[in-house]
C-alpha cells in the first residue's frame, strides 16, 4: 500500500513477520518496522509542538496585525496554525505514535521572561473574518472565539496555547481547531480549547496528549506575560 | 540449636528475639524495596523525575521506621524510654556528628528550596556535570566525562551553584573572525538568515548579531542566540557548522592571524636572488 500527496509518500509493505513503514518527505526517509501481522494505520493532523524535538506544550500564534476589541463584547476571527500529520498503530486495545512530519517551517520563541517564562511553537497567522483558504497538509484554521469581560478597549497581537486538550478535526478540505480566549485586562487572558468541530462530518482526530497519558494536564493557559 | 536461640542476651531479651527482629528489620526493608520499585513503574514519568524520587524516597524510610518500631517491643525497648535515652545521648551523639547533621539539615534545606532538581546541568564548586540524586546526606553528580561524584549537601549548601538548565532558556556565543576586505552587511545578513532558519533559535529575545571589534587578523562579529535549555548546546554546535559552510558559500573567509610587517629600510637582497 504507498499514499502520496504534495512531496509526502507513506508506504507500508508485507513481510512474513509484520509490515515495513516507510515515509519519505523531501531528502527524509523514515523506515520503520511495524512487528504485527493485524491492525490499523492512523494518519492524521496531530498537536503541532513535536517538531523538530518536543520542547514544549504551548503554541503562540502571532497576529500579523493586532486585532482592537471593544469593552465587554464577543467576536469570532480565524486564524491559521500549522499541521504536525502524526502516523498511529492501533490494535489491541492500545494505539501508538509511530511517526510525525510536518510541511510547515518550525520557529520557536519565549514568551515571558528567561525565569519563568514558557517556551512556544511560533507560528504567524493573518486574522481573517471568515474561514480561510488552507492548504491541509500545512495549515489548519483555528477559530478564535474573543470574549472582552474588560471594561476597557484591548489590542491583542497573540494567543498561547497549552496544547494538552487541543481538540483537532478534520475533513478532506480542512484541518480545525475552536478555541475561546477570555480576556480579563489589558495584559493578561485564557485561553482554552473547544470540543467543537466546524460541521458534523468532521471526523476527530488521535491526539497524543490525551488524558488518560498526561494526569496533571492543565485545562487552560493563563497569559500572564501580555497580549 | 532450641538453647541458643533461649540464651538471654541482656535483661530479659533472648538471641532468638534478637534474630526475629533481625529478620523483621530485613523483611521491612526488603518490603520498602518493593513498594518503591513497584511505584517507580506505576509513576512512570507522569510525575516529574524530582519529585517522584523524593515521594519514594519517604515512602521507603517510612516503612523501614514501622519496621524499626515494630522490632522495640520484641527487644524489650519501650519507644518512650528510648526518646528519654534519645534526648541524653542526642547530645553526646550531636557534638561528636556535627557534620553529619549538617548535612542533614542542609538537605532538608536543598529539598526544601530545589536550587537544582534530578536531570539539571549544574556546575558545584568547580565540578560540572548532571545531577543523578538529591539525596538527604549528599548530592550525587555525573560529569560529562561520566565520573561518579559525591558532594556531601553542607558543601552543596554553603558554596555557589550555577544551576545550567534552572531557566527555561539560555544563551549562548559566537565571536566570528571575518576578512577585512569582506562585505560586512552581506556577512551578517547571512549569519541572520542561518539563524532565521534554525527552528530552536528562539525569535523573541531576538537573536543579535553586530560588528563588534576590528581585531589585529579579522573583523570580529558577535553572535547572540537564545535557546531552549533542553536542546541549546545541540543548537550551538549545529549552528556554528552551518554559519561557517554559509559564509564560505558566498565567498566570505575566516581568516588565520597575519601581521603586516614595515622595514624602515629598502630590503637587500643576496646571493643569486639579486644577480637575476
Amino acid at each position: 500500500m504507498k499514499i502520496t500527496a504534495d512531496e509526502i509518500s507513506i508506504e507500508l509493505r508485507k513481510h512474513e513477520s509484520g509490515f515495513s513503514y516507510i515515509r519519505k518527505l523531501k531528502d527524509e526517509r523514515v523506515e520503520k518496522i511495524i512487528s504485527s501481522s493485524e491492525g490499523n494505520l492512523v494518519v492524521n493532523p496531530i498537536e503541532p509542538v513535536n517538531l523538530p524535538s518536543h520542547v514544549t506544550n504551548s503554541l503562540l500564534i502571532s497576529f500579523k496585525k493586532n486585532v482592537v476589541i471593544a469593552p465587554e463584547t464577543e467576536r469570532t476571527v480565524y486564524v491559521k496554525f500549522p499541521v504536525e500529520i502524526g502516523v498511529f498503530v492501533s490494535g489491541k486495545g492500545d494505539i501508538g505514535l509511530i511517526d510525525v512530519f510536518s510541511l510547515a517551517g518550525q520557529k520557536y520563541t519565549l514568551y515571558g521572561d528567561p525565569r519563568y517564562g514558557v517556551v512556544c511553537r511560533l507560528w504567524e497567522s493573518d486574522v481573517h473574518n471568515s474561514i480561510p483558504e488552507t492548504d491541509i497538509l500545512k495549515e489548519g484554521v483555528m477559530e478564535l472565539f474573543l470574549i472582552n469581560r474588560f471594561d476597557e478597549w484591548v489590542e491583542l497581537s497573540k494567543c498561547v496555547l497549552n496544547v494538552y486538550l487541543m481538540k483537532i478535526f478534520y475533513s478532506d478540505s480542512m484541518v480545525y481547531s475552536k478555541v475561546k480566549m477570555e480576556i480579563n485586562s489589558r495584559k493578561t487572558a485564557e485561553t482554552r480549547f473547544l470540543m467543537e468541530p466546524a460541521h458534523r462530518d468532521m471526523k476527530k482526530a488521535v491526539e497524543i496528549f490525551t488524558p488518560r497519558k498526561v494526569q496533571i494536564a492543565a485545562k487552560k493557559f493563563f497569559m500572564e506575560w501580555g497580549l | 540449636m532450641i538453647d541458643f536461640l533461649n540464651t538471654v542476651i541482656y535483661g530479659e531479651t533472648t538471641a532468638g528475639e534478637i534474630i526475629l527482629s533481625a529478620v523483621i528489620m530485613m523483611l521491612a526493608v526488603g518490603l520498602a524495596k518493593s513498594i518503591t520499585v513497584y511505584l517507580r513503574r506505576a509513576i512512570g514519568d507522569r510525575i516529574e523525575k524530582n519529585y517522584r524520587e523524593l515521594i519514594l524516597k519517604l515512602i521507603y524510610y517510612l516503612v523501614v521506621f514501622i519496621g524499626f518500631l515494630t522490632i522495640l517491643p520484641i527487644l524489650g525497648l519501650s519507644p518512650s524510654g528510648l526518646l528519654v535515652a534519645g534526648g541524653i545521648t542526642g547530645i553526646v551523639i550531636g557534638f561528636a556528628s556535627q557534620s553529619v547533621i549538617s548535612n542533614l539539615i542542609s538537605g532538608i534545606f536543598i529539598l526544601w528550596e530545589k536550587p537544582i532538581r534530578i536531570g539539571d546541568q549544574v556546575q558545584i564548586g568547580g565540578i560540572s556535570g548532571f545531577v543523578e540524586d538529591i539525596n538527604v546526606m549528599s548530592t550525587i553528580i555525573r560529569t560529562y566525562d561520566g565520573l561518579f561524584v559525591r558532594i556531601p549537601n553542607q558543601t552543596l549548601f554553603t558554596g555557589n551553584i550555577t544551576n545550567y538548565t534552572g531557566n527555561v532558556v539560555r544563551r549562548f556565543e559566537y565571536r566570528i573572525g571575518v576578512r577585512y576586505s569582506d562585505d560586512l552587511e552581506e556577512a551578517v545578513r547571512i549569519i541572520k538568515r542561518v539563524i532565521d532558519e534554525e527552528p530552536f533559535a528562539l525569535k523573541n529575545p531576538a537573536p543579535a548579531v553586530f560588528v563588534d571589534e576590528f581585531g589585529d587578523s579579522a573583523v570580529i562579529i558577535s553572535v547572540r542566540i537564545w535557546s531552549p535549555v533542553q536542546v541549546w548546546y545541540d543548537v550551538k554546535m549545529r549552528l556554528l557548522e552551518k554559519i561557517k559552510v554559509e559564509l564560505e558559500r558566498n565567498g566570505i573567509e575566516i581568516p588565520f592571524p597575519q601581521r603586516v610587517v614595515w622595514f624602515a629600510n629598502e630590503l637587500e637582497f643576496r646571493g643569486s636572488e639579486r644577480q637575476a
